[in-house]
């Protein structure tokens, strides 16, 4: 029965509202989306709402979004975004909040808030683009805004209390998802790396206790199940957004198994915990401000060459496919970086440029990817 | 021993059949609408010129763009790998491998065993692909096989710039209509081609010894505008360029046959 | 090996028979006829008669501001890159050799016609939808045409990923430190308190770096001639409303040149009161500077720079370019009388330069895309909009659906949205871009 309940960590990420989602709103209980790891999801948990993050699932055109973000030089994720927004498919969100997190979704953000029919609470928080003394005031001031304008909005009041106890929640799920990441280090991980995102993506499509219930669960059925050892290499993937398994099963069916990532689907979205112990507001900004940098962030390239090594080490990864979405000049370059970085260092790396959303182009890809393992030798 | 290679691309689909380290029938043909097909009568072809049946084979890997669908292979190869390892088996001190087909561009580096070592491939865009070449063919209203001789006549080149073909359609017509001469429109042509080439080498840097593969292969204006640009002598194959990938699923069988494959 | 000559040698030196011309539109055509294809096309934007001396005054930039950084830099002046939208006078006053990131890769493409450099980014593995304004520079310094700076100035965060992002590679590329000015999102007074600390870090960083300290006095010299060259271009801005339009084409793209490269030089200087006295004479006889203007037009971002002859064209067919984004700065005149004054007032204008301005806030915010670009509209009383439709500028495509919208429901203005590259002519062939020019024009009410 739990491991039955179980799996819906693994069917969530292929729709975009699901049972939980439903029967949360049913409940009268409200649901706001969100765009980025720069937002502290504590805060709208601790008002006893549900954070939803914002994702193209079920997008399979952009033809309406195109009218207004462009195919010539917007990013397919930021569109798909828009058009589910425009479809209706968004009607369930009660609030969005975006951050500044890269021109596209900040456009994307300004189109979807021009559009007469949009959720009611619509929110911008600006994050700094460098990581200093100020930057830290500034991103406190906003969030401080933020949650004060959210409250009055909605009429809710976050305690200190229902905050600390948010931050134990989220925390718990942070620990979890490093277990859950610990297993894809052994020579015969228990889950690909598909499932992991999977995994991943329901963290963020369903109340958090849930989850985290659930999730213990899974750990539990997953350590006890059979490795994986028929794999021709260790792969890690870097880069742009994804919350899409098929892109991650395509460099799996190759024989590529996914054992780690700096993606902010994934690692880069729960490896630093919030302090629990002093004032709740600024352990949860200073976590939200310092944890591992976006490729937004300037001046912090080393700290995320660092993070990216440390994990091929840890998960003794043979090869790092580094992909980007057509018109992701942030992470585009940062490959660019990555590449030079890695290779440096004798660790073989793949460049690929992608669409977000159904996979147009597989072939090209299974062919890079194949040649890439190749390459490897394996 | 009898191995197979077989290479099944969007335009054409070339067989190889190797006894005993020796290249004994090789057939290249159109596609045919399925990759089965093409893979089939290709394969028939050069089988039967050896006098040989499918069960002769002791193995056979399949490349190329419909490599997936082959019922008769006994596993697959990306095609980088192949043409890059054929190359290299054709003339051992080749270490880049420039393959130009008809509808993508491929940069391939490999050792001194053939073994891949970096590539870098584009498939998005017409220009720097045979299809480029066709299509400016038929505006010059001459064979595409007419492109490089009559090119290596000229004098004074037209300049090509757009970068998009669209566009590139536009300056070459007009040429036309201002009488330019066509060797002179054909050798514009062929370096507006060479550079898009060149562009996609720079990307992963070339080391001497270098072939060109493919079907473009063949055009010797474009070859001769390359050969200027990179300042390399391009080596010459000692069979059809257009084998090549054929050529390096046949010596991938052996290795995967031999429990070393790739 | 960097090869001999550079490419800024190579463009100084060629545009160096500039500097010496009579002000004489034959002259001027006559010069053209002797240079390769890319440098007469540039020339022939210049040559509106009533403005030749600010033409050739103009010109000038394209031989002496790259030889002013090779001078400099031979002295032992450190080379700071700058991001376009950042004040020069600072690096001035500090006897670093300071160059213009995108201006650097502009202005040799122009002159010598070098596309290969814009293709050669790519090789190092940078992706193509990075702007054209700086693959260029790039691809100089990759293909080894030109010399590495010692270091980056990104004045980018906040309002353009792509140009943020790449002077970010360029100093990691070159192994040179990188100092960051993050562009906070509003427009308010915290916002400014915040941005002056940054600015205040930068300088102290600056410093180090360059091993000497600010000038005080330096810095007040170059201030108060910066001072006059906005005065001038305040001046400029109110005849510019005069009908029929007094000023040539080509002043507005120059102005751009004053600003990025030139600003707080006395040729600056000299250049605006040209232009102030040119057009005030003919605003004097009620004449326009050119015949049969039957539009003025705004253009909602930037000019199109690979093909100067455009701007003579537009003449032609008897359309202002009255206004572009990249050239309106609403400077104001900086207190010279300490050394806080000054810094303050110069971090004040960074935050008010063109793209940091309207972009690194909401595209319908305070100082945003939509209120500047309305505000010029009416105060230049703007016929026609034309959005050059750079490929690779994510924020402003982003929002365009947007302004055009609100131009023409809040206005009745239209808006022509071109697709160009900012500096490859090989992407949107002039042809192309005249043709569409001329029939959006001709459907004008």
């Amino acid at each position: 029965m739990l491991a039955q309940e179980a799996d819906h960590l693994t069917t969530l990420c292929e729709t975009l509202s699901n049972p939980f989602v439903e029967s949360w709103k049913k409940e009268g209980g409200k649901v706001i989306g969100y765009a980025c790891t720069y937002m502290p999801e504590e805060i709208i948990s601790a008002a006893g709402m549900l954070p939803f993050r914002l994702r193209g699932t079920g997008c399979v055109g952009t033809s309406l979004a195109d009218a207004w973000l462009t195919r010539i030089a917007n990013c397919s994720f930021a569109r798909s975004i828009l058009e589910l927004a425009l479809t209706g498919e968004y009607d369930f969100l009660d609030g969005v909040v975006f951050n500044n997190g890269c021109d596209h979704t900040r456009r994307g953000y300004e189109n979807w808030k021009a559009q007469e029919n949009t959720p009611s609470f619509m929110y911008m928080l600006p994050v700094p683009h460098v990581l200093t003394d100020d930057g830290l005031q500034w991103y406190r001031e906003e969030v401080a805004t933020f949650k004060n304008t959210f409250e009055d909005f909605f009429g809710v009041k976050v305690s200190d209390e229902s905050l600390k106890d948010a931050i134990h929640t989220y925390d718990e799920t942070r620990s979890l998802l490093k277990q859950l990441y610990k297993l894809r280090t052994q020579k015969a991980p228990n889950l690909t790396g598909a499932e992991t995102l999977r995994i991943l993506v329901a963290s963020a499509s369903m109340p958090r206790d849930e989850y985290n219930r659930l999730l213990k669960v899974k750990l539990d059925e997953l350590s006890n199940r059979d490795g994986i050892s028929d794999y021709r290499a260790r792969i890690m993937l870097v880069g742009s957004t994804n919350d899409d398994p098929a892109l991650v099963e395509l460099i799996e069916e190759a024989g590529g198994l996914v054992v780690a990532d700096s993606l902010c689907f994934g690692a880069r979205y729960f490896w630093d915990m919030v302090e629990e112990t002093g004032d709740p507001m600024d352990n949860l900004t200073a976590r939200y401000y310092y944890h591992v940098p976006c490729p937004r962030m300037y001046g912090a390239l080393k700290e995320r060459l660092d993070f990216l090594k440390s994990a091929t080490k840890e998960a003794n990864v043979d090869g790092v496919i580094m992909q980007a979405i057509k018109f992701c000049d942030l992470h585009g370059v940062e490959n660019a970086m990555i590449e030079r970085a890695l290779e440096k260092e004798g660790i073989p790396t793949l460049k690929l440029e992608r669409e977000y959303g159904p996979l147009a182009d597989t072939g090209r890809f299974r062919t890079r990817v194949q040649a890439f393992l190749e390459r490897l030798g394996r | 021993m009898i191995l197979a290679g077989c290479d099944v691309g969007s335009l054409s689909a070339e067989a190889l059949v190797m006894k005993n380290g020796t290249i004994i029938a090789a057939e290249i043909i159109k596609v045919r609408p399925r990759p089965e097909q093409s893979a089939a009568d290709v394969m028939g072809l050069a089988l039967a010129n050896a006098g040989l049946g499918y069960s002769d084979i002791d193995y056979c890997v399949a490349t190329g763009y419909g490599r997936e669908n082959i019922p008769f292979a006994n596993g697959n190869v990306s095609e980088i790998s192949c043409h890059g390892r054929g190359a290299q088996w054709l003339v051992p001190s080749i270490r880049t491998v420039i393959d130009v087909g008809g509808q993508d561009c491929k940069v391939i580096r490999v050792d001194e065993e053939g073994r891949l070592q970096n590539f870098v491939m584009n498939d998005k865009c017409a220009a720097g692909t045979g299809r480029f070449l066709e299509f400016m063919a038929k505006l010059l209203r001459v064979g595409i096989e007419d492109l490089g001789p009559s090119a290596l006549e000229s004098e004074a080149p037209v300049s090509i710039t757009n970068v998009c073909s669209v566009y590139a359609e536009t300056e070459v017509l007009y040429s036309v209509y201002e009488g330019r001469a066509t060797a002179d429109i054909a050798a514009g042509i062929n370096r507006a081609m060479a550079e898009r080439v060149r562009a996609l080498v720079k990307r992963v840097g070339v080391e001497e010894d270098v072939c060109l593969t493919g079907g473009v292969a063949k055009n010797a204006g474009v070859v001769k505008e390359l050969e200027e640009m990179l300042r390399v002598e391009p080596r010459g194959l000692p069979i059809d360029p257009q084998l090549v990938g054929a050529l390096g699923a046949c010596l991938f069988a052996n290795d995967q046959l031999h429990g070393s494959g790739a | 090996m960097v090869r001999t000559p550079t490419l800024w040698e190579e463009t100084s030196a060629l545009m160096g028979g500039v500097a010496a011309l009579p002000e004489d539109v034959s002259a001027l055509e006559e010069l053209a006829k002797g240079l390769p294809p890319d440098a007469a096309s540039l020339l022939k934007g210049f040559t509106n008669p009533h403005y030749i001396k600010m033409s050739i005054t103009g010109l000038k930039i394209f031989n002496t501001a790259l030889t002013s950084v090779l001078e400099r830099r031979s002295q032992g002046g450190k080379v700071a890159f700058y991001c376009f939208s950042f004040p020069r006078e600072l690096l001035d006053a500090m006897d670093m050799a300071p160059v213009c990131t995108e201006a650097a890769g502009i202005i040799p493409v122009l002159a010598l016609g070098c596309e290969e450099y814009i293709d050669a980014p790519i090789n190092a593995g940078l992706p193509d939808s990075i702007c054209g304004g700086h693959k260029a520079t790039v691809g100089m310094i990759v293909e080894q045409a030109e010399i590495t700076p010692d270091v980056i100035i990104n004045a980018g965060p906040g309002s353009c990923d792509p140009n943020a992002k790449l002077h970010e590679w360029m100093a990691e590329t070159w192994d040179v430190p990188l100092l960051n000015l993050d562009a906070p999102y509003y427009h308010d007074d915290r916002s400014f308190r915040y941005y002056r600390r940054e600015f205040r870090r930068m300088v102290e960083r600056l410093e180090e770096i360059n091993g000497q300290k600010l000038d005080y006095d330096r810095l007040k010299e170059i201030l108060e001639d910066s001072n006059e060259q906005i005065r001038l271009y305040w001046e400029i801005q109110d005849l510019k409303k005069a009908k029929p339009y007094p000023l040539s084409n080509i002043y507005c793209v120059l102005v751009e040149l004053m600003k990025y490269i030139w600003s707080g030089r006395p040729e600056a200087i000299e250049y605006f009161r040209i232009a102030r006295d040119t057009a005030k004479s003919l605003v004097e006889k009620g004449e326009g500077a050119f015949p049969n203007q039957r539009a003025r037009t705004l253009w909602t971002y930037s000019g199109i720079y690979f093909d100067m002859e455009l701007f003579r064209w537009l003449e032609e067919i008897g359309v202002a370019f009255v206004q572009d984004c990249f050239g309106w700065y609403p400077d104001k005149v900086i207190d010279t009388s300490s050394i806080d004054t000054m810094i303050d007032g110069l971090a004040d204008r960074t935050l008010n330069q063109p793209m940091t301005r309207q972009h690194k806030g909401a595209w319908d915010g305070p100082a945003g895309w939509a209120e500047d670009m309305m505000f010029l509209a009416r105060e230049l009383d703007i016929d026609a909009c034309i959005y050059s439709g750079n490929l690779a500028c994510k924020q402003t495509w982003g929002c365009l659906r947007l302004m055009t919208d609100k131009l023409k429901n809040e206005m009745g203005i239209p808006t022509l949205r071109l697709e160009t590259d900012i500096l490859d002519k090989r992407v949107t062939p002039t042809p192309v871009i005249k043709e569409q020019i001329e029939e959006f024009v001709s459907n004008l009410a």
